[in-house]
């Protein structure tokens, strides 16, 4: 059982010229015969970004120039572990026609999705630091953005892969997961700062796994080390994460083709 | 010499989730009452689907599979596939798999012919150079024309599996599993498929093919399985085994 799953996961990788060709090209595919073309892909980003920085700017006091590159780099880095709730629990769904003919690698359409959460989220980078030069605000990004980038694309693995999984199984979860990801939006500290919390309501940051790993990327990216707390939350998601992706994936790989 | 394809007493147990059992809840309900109240929530209902299934097939070997409907023909050839695990038993695969159980399934309806056959290439684990060099090679044959150049939205059945099937057979015939496939093409494609399957016995590994049609299976095929209810009611060669009678030679 374990050793399918170490296969699966060899033979999935060993496909990587695959999908990362497959992902660049269905996100740019959405946008044909369109005038902006891909820029599209950063524009709601920019919206909520934009509406969010004016309104919590002027609850905050905080000057737009500081609040709109701090709620953008949010946002930003908030999408790369939704990609969990929202993207991974359509994954196999999406994917049924071919899983029913063809015998991919399960982990393929995991490393698909990844990598298509990673195709907008360089588009968004471009995107932010044309916003930052525009706004003076450029700072150089702190290195350790570079280990906190392997660890989220590690986590976005192993628990993306669960939730195709799970959502594959249970029907409901298809339409839960992307509501979930709504309410955990509000409540990780994307838009707002995690000190302004205090009492029983610190909790929703220290005990926030979404937080962590928004953190390792976006304090970095904004120019500054992440807080210890932020690494110690993404260690322990990754750690659980590959606890529990061991067990499952073994378990319910040879089910998945029954469930879709 | 070694086997192509063994399955070694196969056993196929599909189970099939009803709505209520995909429901998560009826599941927590379940666990909350104990299991008394909502026993539905777990129907699962179990289906046998192949049992007792044995056999092996050498390099250069032609196996055409027959059976009634729900006989179990498209489940065997997904197990030899890989996309179905076998509950029980064994089956063993030496080469790479090029499965065309449904044929219309597998293409993005958005991209244009040219394009899915550079996706379809890329997913049997070619470069783009490599696809490149055998595109006009496909596009020939497949006799689209300038279709080739339209989303395959605009297609209709037939002429999308003209192009899975040149797309198959060109770039990677070396195991090649083909169900049914003859029932969408038109004469002059079954035709010409034919032919371009017993050019494939030369080039190809192996082949299985399932069908109903008895002609094509003698005309194609040297071994023979024969499924009657998931299990196995025949194998051997071609020859003993007595069509009209339905029943070995």
């Amino acid at each position: 059982m374990l050793s399918k799953s170490v296969l699966d996961l060899k033979r999935g990788l060993s496909l990587y010229h695959v999908w990362l060709y497959q992902a660049y090209h269905e996100v740019s595919a959405k946008y044909k015969r369109t005038f902006l073309g891909s820029l599209w892909i950063s524009g709601a980003m920019v919206a909520t970004s934009l509406a969010l920085a004016i309104v919590m700017g002027g609850i905050m006091q905080v000057d737009l120039a500081k609040m709109l590159p701090y709620t953008m780099a949010g946002i930003i880095c908030f999408a790369l572990m939704g990609y969990v709730l929202t993207d991974a629990p359509e994954a196999f769904m999406q994917a049924a026609n071919i899983i029913k003919n063809h015998a991919y690698p399960y982990t393929y359409y995991t490393f698909e999705g990844i990598s298509r959460t990673f195709v907008v989220f360089i588009h968004n980078i471009v995107v932010f630091y044309i916003t930052v030069l525009i706004l003076r605000q450029f700072v150089v990004p702190h290195w350790q953005i570079v280990p906190a980038l392997v660890l989220v694309s590690g986590t976005m693995f192993f628990w993306g892969s669960m939730a195709s999984m799970a959502a594959a199984r249970f029907r409901d979860l298809r339409f839960l997961l992307p509501f979930m990801s709504q309410i955990i939006f509000f409540l990780t500290p994307v838009f707002w700062h995690a000190e302004s919390v205090s009492g029983w309501r610190s909790y929703i940051v220290h005990a926030n796994p979404f937080y962590g790993l928004l953190e390792i990327v976006r304090a970095p990216l904004l120019g500054n080390a992440a807080p210890f707390i932020a690494w110690q939350l993404s260690l322990v998601t990754l750690g659980v994460g590959i606890a529990l992706w061991t067990l499952f994936f073994s378990l319910n790989r040879g089910k998945i083709a029954f469930w879709i | 010499m070694t086997n192509l394809i063994e399955l070694q007493s196969v056993e196929l147990v599909y189970p099939i989730y009803s709505v209520k059992a995909q429901s998560i809840r009826n599941v927590m309900a379940n666990f909350s009452v104990g299991g008394r109240l909502l026993r539905d929530g777990s129907d699962v209902i179990h289906v046998q689907a192949l049992s007792g299934i044995n056999f092996s097939m050498q390099e250069g070997d032609r196996l055409a599979i027959i059976g009634h409907n729900g006989s179990g023909k498209t489940t065997l050839l997904k197990v030899i596939a890989g996309i179905y695990e076998p509950t029980k038993g064994r089956a063993i695969t030496n080469g790479r798999i090029s499965s065309m159980i449904d044929i219309s399934l597998g293409l993005d309806a958005n991209l244009t012919g040219r394009e899915n056959i550079i996706v379809m290439g890329r997913m049997r684990g070619l470069t783009t150079k490599q696809i490149m060099a055998k595109m006009e090679e496909i596009i020939a044959f497949s006799e689209l024309g300038s279709f080739i150049e339209l989303p395959i939205k605009t297609f209709s059945s037939g002429m999308a599996s003209r192009l899975v099937f040149s797309v198959a057979t060109t770039l990677d015939p070396d195991i090649m599993l083909f169900d049914e496939w003859l029932s969408t093409g038109d004469a002059g494609f079954i035709q010409k498929a034919k032919a371009r399957m017993d050019d494939l016995v030369g080039r190809s590994r192996g082949l299985v093919l399932a069908t109903h049609s008895h002609d094509l299976a003698q005309a194609v095929c040297n071994k023979l399985l024969v499924l009657d209810g998931g299990s196995q009611k025949y194998f051997g060669s071609i020859t003993g085994w007595d069509f009209d009678k339905r029943a070995p030679a």
